[in-house]
């Protein structure tokens, strides 16, 4: 039997779904799938200038792991750039952290280990997860 | 319960919340049990690196039980997470007299 595949923690999911190049005449056929997973990695390395082992620790991969995801996700994007197909986010096998959305106020936060599910602002229960 | 609120300039009621946590200037401190409000500068803010980690510290040492900002960083939010802070992320167009009067208002 195959080895399970162990869960990418990811803090974060990105808050669209992808992107679109313009000046493109004939809409080519095709897209660039790029996961939650490698969204992360490229975040955590090339937005936040953590190293590689340090992203792979929060991710909660191996630094090996990390960087086999990374050096897809660039070869993903640099695909998208010069072929001009869309970037479309979806699928992974990840784990997104815990964040609670209020329906009242739309503020995204986290729950404290104690203490009631209400949102913190307008003590609101209609709290959703992620 | 005492919230930080990220802010750029100093006692300024109309301008809108940070979009930096550990980079922030000031932050304004609101205690919901005494309901007094104040504009403390982020020491840590001008550090050249960890800036995050930094400002975590020197929230937790004022009693900070919340932190209310545009946006964390990874390892800034992983850290609030352990520490048990709770972390707030606004819509961008919440300024911040708005969220200090639905802190007066809520009812506890």
């Amino acid at each position: 039997m195959a080895r399970i595949k162990k869960k990418r923690l990811v803090q974060m999911a990105p808050c669209f779904g992808g992107f679109k190049p313009f000046g493109v005449l004939n809409e080519k056929q095709g897209r660039v799938m790029i996961n939650i997973e490698e969204y992360e990695a490229l975040k955590l390395c090339d937005y936040e200038h953590l190293t590689q082992s340090e992203a792979a620790e929060l991710m909660n991969i191996s630094r090996p792991t990390f960087t086999r995801i990374y050096e897809s996700v660039r070869s993903k994007i640099a695909r998208a750039f010069i072929e001009g197909l869309p970037i479309i986010y979806e699928g992974g096998d990840s784990l997104i952290a815990e964040w609670y959305t209020c329906n009242k106020c739309e503020i995204i936060f986290t729950l404290k280990n104690i203490g009631g599910k209400s949102c913190p602002l307008c003590k609101s229960k209609e709290i959703t997860l992620n | 319960m005492i919230i930080a609120i990220s802010t750029d300039k100093e006692d300024n009621w109309d301008q809108p919340v940070s979009e930096n946590f550990g980079r922030s200037q000031w932050f304004c401190l609101y205690n919901t049990d005494t309901k007094i409000v104040r504009f403390i500068e982020n020491i840590a803010g001008s550090t050249k690196q960890n800036a995050g980690i930094k400002t975590i510290n020197f929230l937790l040492e004022l009693n900070v039980d919340t932190v209310l900002s545009g946006r964390f960083g990874s390892i800034t939010t992983v850290l609030l997470r352990e520490k048990n802070i709770q972390i707030i992320i606004p819509q961008r167009t919440k300024i911040l007299s708005e969220i200090i009067n639905q802190l007066k208002n809520q009812k506890l």
